[in-house]
């Protein structure tokens, strides 16, 4: 058992950098944490605090029910993998991955039984003798995982761990470690600024931004019902079109001129976003010019159809190819159940519109 | 560098013959010198070839000296001469790395201030402080002692800004991991950093030992006992006779053979000296 739960944490560096803005979270025994953000948003100080190579300036990091903010990393039983892996130049790969357990005093009969384990696992067993610096990048990863696995630790910490891999590897990577971690059934908590990674990885994410958790829930249950804009445009590739809007009670007007009736909407008259993913935003079948198509970029299974709207532009993702291309005027149908709102604030509005499936949200000119 | 022109060649080499040739010339002379007899050299005609008192010259300084400069066996000063050398390089590599491993890993109050403090004694070399230093060795009692030889010239802000430098390039995920792993200070100081400053440590071990190995004017304030004179000291006895002409192919040999611990120290750790100050492999 190893749950590991943040009460409330902050952090501010020794130039007043305030990096971490309260966050608190409940990691269950076993589960797959992601917490993913921009650049600069505080997810590593937040990993580095829960690891001990950060102080906590305020809140407290509890593992396994005992709170942990005054103690060495070494002694928090939790293991880390680096972004640069961080092995050490001057030992084997053998030697990389006994070295922690050494330091714990560990039997040395029981190291060679785990180390040669987690080799099997990783399939290194004919690395063990190399050098980090005779390695590729994807061995070398997963040496920095092995050093991690052998420790046997109560929860597995990452910090972008394949950012410095390529595409390919990096897919086949994330897979793996997604296994490991059913396999072995560790808790982990792993920092991406990647949303596929995010998304495919995690059983619960939490979307920082400056300093703060967004949102934190089930991937899909961010993706299909943001709790702001920043979550909102943040998952998703494309990201979901934003539109300012202003509702006056009946309509939601887009400074394009366009208009969209939002039934059921109980609301006073005033500004709101509008979003709606690419994939929802479809073609309407009649012949009025909602948008004009700017360009079009056909990826196969789907195509890209950049579009214009007023001074806003727009994506939409319609399956397989379309017949478009630049200059084409066309209208848009905006169902109901996929349009988001939210508030100027960039807080999502409550908003069940009866009519779920049909094309309810007319464009009025 | 890539240009593969006759002419060049030509030129490159005769510019290398030249330096090989200004740079051994002088060793060579010296050689011939410390193989002549002694009424050779003053006779006016020099030759370039070696002469044949080769053996009786050396085992004449090696073992006897030369008493009438007050000189002790060479043997002797060369043992004094290594025991100050090596005491000042493992000194100076030991107090500048663990100085360096502090500045570089702790935070403590003045540490920048104590960092700027033995840079600038960088600018105060032993020749500028030794008055100061001669009355700080003299009070404690250790002139004429090995102590008195080597402690004043441990302390060494070059190296310990060279070593600096290398941890700073050092990346310091290395240290997170360590501590993860449960390393203390000293355990990753020990099990990780010395072993990486390997080379740098060969590097720095070959400048300072023929640094201290060519100290002079220290030795030479601080000793007053025969018994401590180092083989540079030694020389400068032998030349500096009063009354009478130096004898010329006694301090040549001497000469030569105290430049051979040097010399094999440099042959000893070409490989990680040279690998030392080009790779940076970390
Ligand atoms: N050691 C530090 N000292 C001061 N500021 C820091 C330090 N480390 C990070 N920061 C700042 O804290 C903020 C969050 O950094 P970080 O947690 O590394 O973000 P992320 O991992 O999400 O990219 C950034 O604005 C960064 O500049
Ligand atoms: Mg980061």
């Amino acid at each position: 058992m190893a749950t590991v739960h943040l009460d409330a944490l902050f952090k501010r560096y020794a130039n007043g950098v305030p990096a971490v803005n309260g966050v608190s979270l409940d990691v269950a025994d076993g589960e797959f944490i992601v917490v993913v953000g921009p650049s600069g948003c505080g997810k590593s100080t937040l990993l580095r605090m829960i690891a001990g190579l950060e102080t906590v300036t305020e809140g407290r990091v509890v593992i396994d029910g005992a709170e942990v903010n005054r103690r060495e990393p070494g002694d928090r039983d939790i293991a880390m993998v680096f972004q640069n892996y961080a092995l050490y130049p001057h030992m084997t790969v053998e030697g990389n991955m006994a070295y922690g357990l050494r330091n714990r005093r560990v039997p040395k009969a029981e190291i060679a039984e785990r180390v040669r384990r987690a080799a099997e696992i990783l399939e290194l067993s004919e690395l063990l003798q190399r050098r980090p610096s005779q390695l590729s990048g994807g061995q070398r990863q997963r040496v920095a995982m092995g050093r991690a696995i052998v420790r046997e630790p109560k929860a597995f910490l990452f910090d972008e761990p394949l950012s410095n891999l390529d595409a390919k590897l990096r897919v086949q990577m994330r897979v793996e470690i997604k296994r490991l971690q059913r396999r072995l059934g560790t808790t982990a908590i792993y920092v991406t600024h990647d949303q596929v990674e995010a998304m495919t990885l995690a059983d619960r994410l939490v979307v920082m931004n400056g300093g703060i958790a967004e949102q934190i829930g089930p991937p899909l249950e961010l993706y299909d019902a943001p709790a702001t804009t920043f979550v909102a445009g943040f998952l998703g590739a494309p990201a979901m079109n934003l539109l300012a809007a202003e509702w006056d009670g009946r309509f939601a007007r887009l400074a394009s001129g366009l208009a969209l009736a939002l039934p059921d909407l109980d609301r006073a008259p005033g500004p709101l976003t509008l979003g709606i993913r690419p994939e929802h935003l479809h073609f309407a079948a009649d012949s009025r010019a909602d948008a004009t198509v700017e360009l079009v970029e056909p990826l196969g299974a789907d195509t890209l159809v950049h579009l214009r709207l007023g001074d806003a532009m727009v994506v939409a993702r319609p399956t397989g190819t379309v017949g478009l291309a630049s200059g084409d005027a066309v209208a848009l149908d905006w169902p109901a159940a996929h349009i988001h709102l939210f508030d100027a604030e960039g807080r999502r509005i409550l908003w069940t519109p009866s009519e779920r499936e049909t094309r309810s949200c007319l464009p009025v000119a | 560098m890539v240009e593969n022109r006759p002419f060049l060649a030509l030129l490159r080499h005769l510019v290398l013959i030249l330096g090989v040739a200004l740079l051994a010339l002088p060793v060579w002379l010296a050689f011939v010198a410390s193989t002549q007899d002694g009424g050779e050299m003053l006779s006016g005609q020099f030759s370039l070839l070696p002469s044949g008192h080769l053996i009786e010259n050396y085992t004449a300084v090696l073992f006897q000296g030369l008493a009438s400069a007050g000189v002790p066996p060479v043997e002797r000063m060369i043992f004094n001469s290594l025991t100050m050398a090596l005491a000042i390089s493992v000194g100076k590599i030991a107090i500048s790395i663990l100085s360096a491993f502090a500045i570089v890993y702790f935070r403590f109050p003045l540490r920048k201030t104590i960092f700027w403090m033995i840079f600038l004694t960088l600018m105060l070399p032993v020749e500028v402080r030794i008055v100061p230093t001669f009355q700080v060795v003299s009070d404690l009692g250790l002139l004429n002692s090995t102590a008195g030889l080597t402690l004043p010239l441990i302390a060494s802000a070059t190296a310990t800004f060279l070593f600096r430098q290398f941890f700073l390039s050092v990346p310091p995920e290395l240290a997170e991991a360590a501590r993860m792993d449960g390393a203390g200070p000293m355990r990753f100081f020990t099990d990780i950093l010395l072993p990486l400053s390997r080379t740098n440590i060969a590097a720095l071990f070959v400048i300072l030992f023929i640094y201290g190995w060519n100290q002079y004017i220290w030795p030479f304030v601080a000793t007053t006992d025969e018994s401590h004179y180092t083989v540079v000291m030694g020389i400068q006895r032998m030349v500096a006779v009063p009354d009478s002409e130096p004898i010329w192919n006694v301090v040549m040999a001497t000469a030569i053979l105290g430049m051979l611990p040097p010399v094999l120290v440099v042959l000893a750790m070409q490989r990680l000296f040279v690998k030392g100050l080009v790779d940076s492999e970390k």
